[in-house]
């Protein structure tokens, strides 16, 4: 026989789970200190897949860029060939950016439940080679929207997937110096591609036609290169371990399947966002999106008009500075993981301060008298823009579940050039008519300035949420441990929950349980948080904190129309029918919204229909015509069409007269007596102590009590507030 | 399953939009800029000058110089009328030489040709460059554009126009 977990043991997994946390940090790459670190090629032949994964998806980013700079490039080449504006090239290439921000979040999806970002990245990678190669080839503007726009979905992958490999590819203590490794590459291939164009061009006397075939079969052979990449799998070197050593600590064995319930896209992507880390970064970036997009336009003219430098030489300065942001990237790369390995918050406040130094430069890159200035300042600016790239990704990838790592750089893409890029260009596009092309790169630093605020303000979270993403899966792994030796866990299980509605927090580390058939009282005065606490465990709201366990499986994040079918039901506090509709139609929703059969849907009624008899004489009626207490039992009537496994009912007989409170607690009594657990949510202490044995609480967003319903009686100082408040109203206060 | 027809649907929707006969895939030296220098500042009126000899002529004298200042030149294969709006494309004989001239496009058989005026720069940047750009394509005696070749000089006016 299944052993049951008494409310208490609560409490031993919170003992656990602050043990393994700080052991949990040690494994995530969070030791405290800089001691200690490992040799960036000891961390690399630890993975056990040496340098090869980070070669290919290095070559991958090098080859993306060939496409972008020939368009870049030889846009005025294009132009005259197909006799298309310029404009025209403008907008094509601007779309090309926005399907590429448009495909990351597709293409997180579509490696969100199975571990395939190889596969995908090798598919991407090649679709972009095959359209490089078709720009080649392509007669008129309809050619060069087609390949673009498959170039640009296909491009999609590099910030989706390359990133979240790479942090499953390699051990946690390395991870940000081959992050940084991998943003090297880019950078290298952002030397190369102009450097490829103008040897094909200038050197081999060839047109732009055959610098795209040439390229795109440069690219194919990358594809070819990453041909073994393979995908290690999901927190292989963080999530996978903390598991582990719960297990480890548990004295228990892996078993397999976790039994857990994945999260649909929507639900990952709004999970993501709920993380406040994840938010900052994301409005940081942002700000850095505004910025960056208009600069690169900017510098270009700036470098034409004010010191009167040609294509070849842009070329060559662009080609300089990446170049410099090589060794840059290598030194920051060993001292960015001290950092995050003594406190991720220092790296957050370095980052801030990396992005002040852009203000400096771009101040100084556009009042510099000398040539040589100017060039060191503008350098510094794309430098330390390099940079910011692998230490945001680090920081936001390590406050996320594995799974959720595509989706947070999807997102993040979508801040920096969907959000920050288009807004950049719209709110900065006639500032260099007003104040010239300086005036213009000065303007810049305003939104930099916001980005290194925002980026300071994001280091206190960091750890925080880093703590949050621990103790969830630390959770979650001893759960599984419980279930799997057969300990009976409640089937309800609300575990330190905080809530907010905006800045307002209403719900604050709520603990809360229902065990399978049960009913319990949540009682507390007018605001206590009871009806946030019911909307946390139906989905109607998300908590900022915390997890919801449902049957052993988490359901923190889940739609609320998932939870209703998995059997999780909420009749909300007021009138909870569909006023315009008829009795039966209310009925027939109930049942619409869970796609039951029709002779299922018909059971349902009937029995609502004998169970309230005064709803069959009503049943062509409006249901805003009827009755409180008839609405009431309209919507008890859901119950009786869904047949949930737990019930949670919002102020049944708020308003009611007494005869009919005692039909619809009968009707409650009745529904639990068939398994369903219940959770009556009441002001009237009296009416839901006659009906339960276990009541809970609340008062001020806190569960101030938790036990049997007997000993709730004996607690004045609880219920006088409840009663005070019903004298008051009584009194018509 | 859908798709992947989808996207085969796709690709051959596209596939009309690519060729693989009369691509250039070399750069075309047949026509090339004496002045003014690329990218060199000069004052108007503006004196273009350009060789062709190895330029194989037709009989019918072609091919001919089209000049296009500031703008893109027409497609291949398209004819000058392209450049033509609405009204001149209702109008008999339109667009003529003049018609061209006023639309900042020059045809000639010659290797010269004097600017006298260029386009005014719309959309101009405090302290920008008063920068300009002709670009010659090769034309049939109809007007029509042969090949995808294109020649290019880019020049700044001083003290504007």
């Amino acid at each position: 026989m299944a052993k049951t977990v008494p409310v208490d043991s609560v409490e031993d997994l919170e003992l656990s789970e602050d043990r393994l946390r700080e052991r949990a940090r040690r494994i995530i790459g969070v030791t405290g200190d800089q001691e200690g670190m490992s040799r960036l090629r000891e961390g690399i032949a630890e993975s056990g897949v040496g340098w090869y994964p980070l070669i290919a998806l290095g070559a991958l980013v090098v080859v993306d860029q060939f496409q972008f700079f020939g368009f870049s490039i030889l846009g005025p080449e294009i132009s005259r060939a197909l006799g298309i504006s310029k404009s025209l090239l403008a907008l094509l290439v601007l779309l090309k950016t926005l399907a590429v921000v448009l495909a990351s979040l597709p293409i997180a999806a579509l490696v969100q439940h199975r571990p395939r970002r190889a596969l995908v990245a090798k598919l991407t990678g090649l679709a972009w080679g095959l359209a490089t190669v078709a720009s080649g080839f392509v007669a008129n503007a309809w050619g060069l929207l087609g390949v673009l726009l498959f170039d640009g979905a296909s491009s999609g992958s590099v910030d989706t997937l390359h990133g979240p490999l790479l942090m499953d590819t390699y051990p946690a203590h390395i991870r940000l110096r081959v992050l940084s490794g991998y943003r090297a590459a880019l950078a290298a291939g952002t030397v190369a591609a102009p450097l490829i164009v103008g040897l094909i061009t200038g050197v081999f006397d060839m047109s732009w036609r055959a610098v795209f075939v040439i390229t795109g079969v440069i690219c194919l052979a990358a594809v070819v290169v990453a041909s073994r990449l393979r995908d290690p799998g999901f927190g292989r070197w963080d999530t996978e371990r903390v598991r582990a050593e719960v297990r480890r600590d548990a004295g228990a064995e892996d078993r397999g399947d976790s039994g857990e319930i994945d999260l649909g896209f929507f639900e990952v992507v709004r999970r993501v966002m709920l993380i406040p880390t994840i938010r900052r970064l994301a409005a940081g970036w942002a700000a850095i999106g505004v910025m960056l997009f208009p600069f690169y336009t900017f510098l270009f003219f700036f470098l034409d008009e004010r010191w009167g430098m040609g294509p070849g030489a842009r070329s060559l300065f662009f080609a300089f500075a990446w170049a410099c942001a090589l060794p840059a990237l290598a030194v920051f790369g060993r001292r960015g993981e001290a950092m995050f390995r003594e406190d991720p918050a220092r790296l957050m406040r370095f980052v801030s301060l990396l992005a002040a130094l852009i203000v400096v430069g771009l101040f100084v890159g556009v009042t510099a008298p000398v040539f040589p200035l100017m060039v060191a300042a503008f350098t510094l600016v794309l430098v330390v823009a390099a940079i910011l790239q692998p230490a945001i990704g680090m920081v936001a990838m390590s406050v996320v579940p594995p799974k959720m790592r595509p989706h947070t750089s999807a997102l993040l893409s979508i801040f920096l050039a969907g959000v920050g890029g288009v807004g950049g260009v719209l709110l900065l596009s006639g500032i260099d008519r007003r104040f010239g092309i300086g005036g213009a790169v000065v303007s810049l630093c305003g939104p930099i300035l916001v980005a290194a605020w925002i980026f300071y303000r994001t280091a206190p979270l960091v750890s925080v949420d880093l703590d949050r993403m621990i103790d969830e899966v630390v959770e979650r792994e001893e759960l599984r441990i419980l279930q799997t030796s057969g300990v009976h866990l409640p089937m309800l299980a609300c575990r330190h929950i905080d809530f907010s509605y905006g800045q307002l927090q209403v719900l604050f580390d709520v603990n809360f349980t229902v065990d399978e058939g049960e009913m319990v009282a949540l009682l507390g005065t007018n605001g206590a948080g009871k009806s946030t606490l019911l909307r946390v465990i139906s989905g109607l709201g998300l908590p900022t904190k915390g997890s919801v366990h449902f049957q052993g499986a988490e359901i923190t994040y889940l739609d609320a129309e998932r939870r209703l079918a998995l059997g999780v039901n909420q009749i909300p506090g007021g009138r909870a029918t569909f006023g315009p509709l008829s009795v039966v139609d209310n009925l027939r929703v109930y049942g619409h919204s869970l796609g039951r059969r029709s002779r299922d849907v018909a059971t349902g009624i009937d029995a609502t229909f004998d169970a309230f008899p005064r709803l069959a004489e009503r049943r062509n009626q409006l249901a805003s015509t009827l009755s409180g207490g008839e609405q009431q039992m309209l919507a008890l009537g859901k119950s009786l069409i869904l047949s949930p496994r737990i019930l949670l009912i919002d102020e049944l007989s708020l308003g009611l007269a007494p005869i009919i409170v005692g039909e619809l607690l009968e009707m409650v009594r009745r529904i639990n007596a068939t398994g369903t657990a219940i959770v009556l949510v009441e002001q009237s202490v009296n009416i839901a102590l006659t009906l339960v044995d276990h009541a809970y609480f609340m008062e001020k967003g806190e569960m101030r009590f938790d036990g049997p319903a007997v000993e709730l009686l004996e607690r004045p100082d609880l219920l006088r507030s409840v009663f005070l408040e019903g004298a008051t109203k009584g009194m018509g206060r | 399953m859908r798709r992947a027809t989808l996207a085969v649907c796709a690709a051959l929707a596209l596939l009309p939009s690519c060729a693989v006969h009369g691509l250039a895939f070399d750069n075309d030296h047949r026509v090339k800029f004496v002045s003014p220098r690329n990218r060199s500042t000069v004052r108007l009126p503006v004196a273009l000058r350009w060789e062709a000899p190895r330029l194989a002529r037709t009989p019918d004298g072609g091919p001919f110089f089209a000049v296009f200042v500031d703008q893109s030149p027409i497609k291949p294969g398209q004819t000058l009328a392209a450049v033509g709006d609405e009204n001149c494309k209702r109008t008999p004989g339109c667009p003529d030489l003049t018609y061209l001239q006023d639309q900042y496009v020059f045809v000639t058989r010659d290797t010269h040709l004097t600017l006298a005026d260029v386009p005014k720069s719309r959309g101009q940047r405090t302290g920008a460059r008063d920068a300009h750009e002709a670009t010659i394509v090769l034309v049939d005696a109809r007007g029509g554009r042969i090949g995808e070749n294109a020649y290019t000089v880019q020049f700044t006016i001083k003290g504007g126009h």
